[in-house]
């Protein structure tokens, strides 16, 4: 977990992005990079703008001004699926799976864009990545547990051999333990893929223990960029995450 | 001539005809989360292009298949303007269904004042009739029994061996989720809106050349029997909406047979509402597997 | 020209009824009825049987049934009452919940298939050919005394219709309209509330009919069709959903101006009706704009504005009364199972999500439930709420066995749930929110309804008081009036608890209350628990955070794979081998 400066050939970069919807911005000015083989974690409190962050990258939220490019190339508001024949894959933070299809046909529709060859050579290496899942691969998404899913969930997502991988929130709604787990298994294949890693957490603790680097954003704009360890040692971020949310709290 | 016999024959070559119109109206339910209730209209369109073609001396099957390919069009067309952009506003079930019947009532007027509110009528294209095991077809109902048996099939084919057929399974399943893989979705549901659009015209015309004489309220009556076998069958699957038309077509028949005409369309109704009050998912639809239609 | 003026008012008045019915029915409560237009012709129908004689004495001119030549007032009031009934028997379509779309379509077919019939069946209502030389109530020579007749009328139902949409019977509509689940959750019942909005719109759809007919003198299918649902329909969407006023204009614009105004316009010689069917593409078109550009029509629906009195530090003593569960009867509870669960069994397409459960839970404790995703927490909770019924098993609440007791009437006997997303009844206000929560509401009832705001005016001051004294607890009083849509995501949140509390529960059955909210709020909620559960609440915790449900919890109970795994105080369970064993596997 060191702390590499971001280059500026870096897989996936933001410039001055401004975003929202409707006519309202959410995010103001942001500015990220996420080099190849990186993980970064975007953390902040609630109503900060992470989720936004994320649909503005993939062009599922209106991007007022600034750019997003894609090794180079420039892919602000690009639809998602022009962005995933670009090479970047996207884990939604609920319906995450094809729930009523079984393990490998998930991984087959993940495939889509390949040759039937390719997909199948590729598949056998996706459950090499996740070895917990190949016994699985005939069950019906549905009928597995939390973590499981979300492990099929990434795997679709590796399907596509990702330069830049995003997941929203991958932990929400597992219960802690299963959380740490699920977040070390998919960080340790993840590195190995060499992809570069984006996610937005709302568990900030353990994502900052994860991750390589990470942004703070606090009312839609990047409170503080540095190394993840950082950023989990200073005690003032520990004030960021507390708010009470216009409401009164009496004693 | 027996009367079961003869009611049974009539219900398989109606059936067909509803089938064809059931299965198009439910798999757009299934793609676009909406009740298309436009489907009659469009249905009565193609049945009038098909007779305006006619009328100008162009041979009826050219005609037919003028109709059909324009429908398909069209239907793209209007989902793209009214029916995805309804939904983009969070207009709700209620609202797009809403849109869809007013456009309903927009097309059907727009037909009046065209081709005017009388009957109108096809040549006669019944062809001899046929006879055999006790059923007596004309040729034409053999024609539709068949074209539409060959629909089924070559839906099947598309659904499950083809490409096209998987990235239409996985946009029906979650839209978001099929283009993070790289689905151009928006090309998928515009073949989807075009190959539905399409079986919704032939049933127009199909409609029409069985009846022969009919005016602009064609297809907004037969809704009924499409509804039903597509809500019997379980909204949004295929399959389902093929047996779900043989069965609404031979209870209509035969109820009509054994009582009076007017009970047709009761039976149709009739098993449309026992499905509502009885299991509102269909026969084919499990428990809590397709959402958003049903509570259970 | 003044035969126009005399032919548009009486289609105003009695459109207007129609579609005070219809804007009580779609636009009050939600149902989208989109076949009203049967109510409007069982209205005509019935009148035109009742007034005229027996059809042989005609010579057969027309055939219909009955023909009891009653005065014309009889026959009218037979008329709303018959409408009435097909109201509610066309609210049956909503016996099974099924979405709303759905049974929308449901309705329009079935005013297709009615108009089929009647056409088809020339010995009902002489078919086709309609019935005609149907007796007028007032003498026909001086047509302004119809006029006079349909304003009277008019002016009599409007403040019957607002016991209806107004007041709490109203609000309760409006709730149902907005999230039917959170309705059923706090006591409504739903289905029932659905049939008497029908039954009251079938009134007045009937009554605008019986009027039409003694007016024109003769009625025929072609009188309803799909057209003129349409038309009806555009005026409520028009001239704003849900509220009175906007929907005379509508009115005025819609059926009046547009349908029938302008058949008297001058007629295009090679194109009969042309205009007819411009107007009627015109208005299907505006309709549609009004989807896309402003559902809530011209008029949107007013806020109901309270006084908010001046805030306080809640005293001890207000805390109490706002939190004593409405039943001040009850004070400490006496039995320590308050509810039983045995066996209880629940599968979806195969997978067995709850699988043989037994458990129970003591009143006075709060008791977490936690355990991995796909555990069945969540439908165990549904299970117990009665959103979900049981494959197999028993529950049993106080002493009752609840198991096939609809969801609403458990909520009504204490057993109430909160939902993990935040439900609100969006476009009502935070304080009516509370409101339509209380319990046993004098105006919610048919004495409340008929007798008018005197009979209930002091339980809902009461109750006023007590939804603002519990909106204090979290400082939401200055919020009172406004639109709860429009609250942050945390003082949803805290709605949502508040509107549970507002119910008087005895049992609090919480669906990941804290998730997502800033550690001070969750920690404040969290002494809320304990003080309730102090108090004699039972609160049943669904939560991942497992710190806070050792600070929380006397009781914990683990799930995994739909089964109980073990039970008992968190520190004890946290060493257990099988237990740390569920949530690393999963």
């Amino acid at each position: 977990m060191s702390a590499k400066t971001p280059s500026s050939s870096a897989a996936l970069v933001a410039r001055g992005l401004c975003a929202g919807y409707g006519d309202l911005p959410i995010i103001e000015d942001i500015d990220l990079d996420v080099a190849e083989g990186e993980l970064v974690a975007v953390v902040g409190p609630n109503g900060a703008g992470k989720s936004t962050l994320l649909k503005a990258i993939l062009g599922l939220a209106r991007v007022f001004r600034g750019e997003v490019n894609v090794a180079g190339s420039n892919v602000t508001r690009s639809p998602l699926d022009a962005l995933a024949r670009r090479g970047v894959g996207y884990v939604p933070q609920t319906q995450d799976v094809f729930a009523n299809l079984r393990v490998i046909e998930n991984l087959e529709i993940g495939g889509y864009l390949l040759s039937p060859r390719q997909r199948r050579e590729r598949i056998e290496e996706v459950f090499e990545i996740f070895p917990a899942l190949a016994p699985l691969r005939r069950r019906y998404v549905r009928t597995m547990s939390g973590g499981q899913q979300k492990m099929t969930a990434v795997a679709r997502a590796l399907m596509l051999s990702p330069q830049v991988l995003i997941l929203d929130e991958p932990t929400a709604g597992l219960s802690p333990d299963l959380t740490r787990v699920v977040l070390e298994e998919q960080s340790r294949a993840l590195a190995d893929t060499g992809a570069a890693v984006l996610l937005v957490e709302q568990k900030a603790k353990i994502a900052l223990q994860l991750a390589d680097r990470a942004y703070v954003l606090v009312r839609g704009r990047v409170a503080k960029a540095a190394a993840a360890s950082e950023i989990l040692n200073d005690p003032e971020m520990a004030e960021v995450f507390l708010g009470a949310e216009g409401l009164r709290v009496p004693r | 001539m027996n009367a079961f016999a003869q009611a049974l024959g009539f219900g398989i070559a109606s059936g067909a005809i509803i089938t064809l119109g059931a299965v198009g109206l439910t798999v757009q339910v299934g793609i676009s989360n909406v009740f298309n209730v436009t489907y009659g209209a469009l249905m009565t369109l193609a049945a009038f292009i098909a007779y305006g073609l006619e009328q100008r001396g162009v041979s009826i099957w050219a005609a037919a298949l003028c109709a059909i390919l324009t429908l398909g069009v069209v239907s793209v067309v209007l989902n793209r303007i009214l029916i995805a952009p309804l939904k983009r506003r969070g207009a709700g079930f209620v609202g797009a269904i809403i849109g869809t019947v007013y456009a309903g009532l927009i097309i059907q007027t727009l037909i009046v004042v065209v081709a005017g509110a009388g009957v109108v009528t096809y040549g006669n294209h019944w062809g001899p009739t046929v006879t055999g095991a006790g059923f007596t077809f004309t040729t034409i109902q053999l024609g539709i029994i068949g074209l539409t048996v060959a629909c089924m099939v070559a839906l099947h084919l598309l659904l499950t061996k083809t490409l096209f057929g998987r990235a239409l399974r996985a946009t029906a399943a979650n839209e978001n989720l099929a283009r993070a893989c790289g689905i151009r979705t928006r090309r998928v549901v515009d073949g989807a809106w075009f190959l539905t659009g399409s079986m919704c015209g032939a049933a127009g015309v199909a409609l029409a050349l069985t009846i022969v004489s009919f005016d602009f309220s064609l297809g907004g009556t037969f809704l009924i029997y499409m509804l039903s076998a597509a809500v019997l069958g379980g909204i949004g699957q295929p399959y389902g909406a093929m047996i779900g038309g043989l069965v609404v077509g031979i209870a209509s028949q035969l109820a009509a047979a054994y009582s009076s005409p007017v009970y047709e369309d009761v039976a149709a109704f009739g098993i449309l509402v026992v499905v509502l009050l009885t299991r509102p998912r269909g026969i084919f639809t499990r428990r809590g597997s397709l959402a958003g239609l049903w509570e259970t | 020209m003044q035969y126009y003026a005399v032919v548009l008012l009486v289609y105003f008045g009695t459109d207007l009824l129609a579609i005070w019915g219809l804007n009580l029915e779609f636009g009050v409560a939600g149902v989208a009825n989109l076949g009203f237009i049967v109510l409007i012709a069982v209205g005509a129908y019935t009148y035109a049987v009742l007034t005229l004689g027996p059809s042989s004495s005609n010579g057969a001119f027309q055939n219909y049934i009955i023909g009891a030549h009653l005065p014309p007032a009889a026959a009218l009031v037979i008329a709303v009452a018959v409408g009435a009934l097909a109201g509610a028997v066309l609210g049956l379509t909503g016996l099974r919940r099924v979405r709303q779309d759905y049974q929308a379509l449901v309705l329009l077919v079935s005013a297709i298939l009615a108009s089929t019939i009647v056409s088809a069946s020339p010995r009902i209502f002489n078919g086709d050919q309609g019935l005609a030389l149907v007796p007028p109530p007032v003498d026909t020579a001086h047509p302004w005394r119809y006029v006079a007749v349909v304003a009277i009328i008019c002016l009599a139902t409007y403040p019957i219709l607002r016991r209806f949409s107004g007041g709490p019977f109203g609000r309760a509509l409006r709730a149902m309209r907005e999230n039917e689940d959170t309705a059923i959750a706090i006591g409504k019942n739903v289905v029932a509330l659905r049939i008497v909005v029908q039954a009251v719109g079938g009134a007045l759809g009937s009554l605008s009919g019986a009027l039409l007919i003694g007016f024109i003198g003769a009625w025929s299918p072609s009188a309803w069709q799909y057209l003129e649902t349409l038309a009806l329909l555009t005026a409520v969407i028009i001239g704003g959903t849900a509220n009175d006023g906007g929907v005379l204009i509508g009115t005025a614009l819609i059926p009046v101006l547009l349908l029938q105004g302008v058949q008297f316009l001058p007629s295009i010689p090679r194109h009969p009706g042309l205009s007819a069917d411009l107007s009627t593409i015109l208005f299907s078109a505006i309709t549609i704009a009004f989807l896309f550009v402003r559902p809530q029509g011209l008029i949107p629906e007013r806020r109901r504005r309270y006084a908010v009195p001046s805030s306080q530090e809640p005293t001890q003593a207000l805390r109490d009364f706002a939190l004593r569960l409405g039943r001040p009867e009850e004070t400490k509870a006496v039995d320590d199972r308050l509810m039983r669960i045995a066996g209880l069994r629940r599968s979806f397409g195969g997978v067995r999500a709850v699988d043989d459960v037994s458990l129970s839970i003591a009143a006075g404790l709060v008791t977490g439930l936690i355990g991995p995703n796909g555990a069945g927490k969540s439908t165990l909770i549904n299970l117990v709420s009665g959103t979900l019924s049981p494959d197999a098993g028993s529950i049993g609440f106080r002493h009752r066995d609840v198991t096939h007791v609809p969801a609403f009437r458990r909520a009504r006997i204490g057993l109430v749930r909160t939902f993990q997303l935040a439900h609100e009844f969006g476009s009502l206000t935070t304080l009516e929110n509370l409101l339509v929560a209380a319990q046993n509401q004098r105006a919610e009832g048919t004495a409340g309804v008929l007798l008018g705001s005197r009979y209930w005016r002091r339980q809902e001051h009461a109750n006023r008081e007590r939804g603002m004294r519990l909106l204090e607890i979290f400082g939401l009083e200055q919020q009172a009036n406004k639109r709860a849509r429009e609250l942050s995501g945390g003082q949803k949140r805290a709605l949502e608890l508040l509107r549970a509390l507002m119910v008087g529960p005895r049992l609090l059955l919480l669906d990941e209350p804290l998730a997502g909210l800033s550690p001070v709020l969750a920690e404040r909620m969290g002494e809320l628990f304990r003080e309730l559960a102090r108090d004699g609440m039972s609160i049943v915790l669904v939560e991942h955070d497992l710190a806070a449900i050792e600070r929380l919890c006397d009781h914990v109970i683990v799930m995994a794979q739909g089964r109980v795994l073990a039970e008992g105080p968190m520190a004890e369970l946290r060493q257990r081998r099988d237990v740390q064993d569920a949530y690393l596997v999963g």
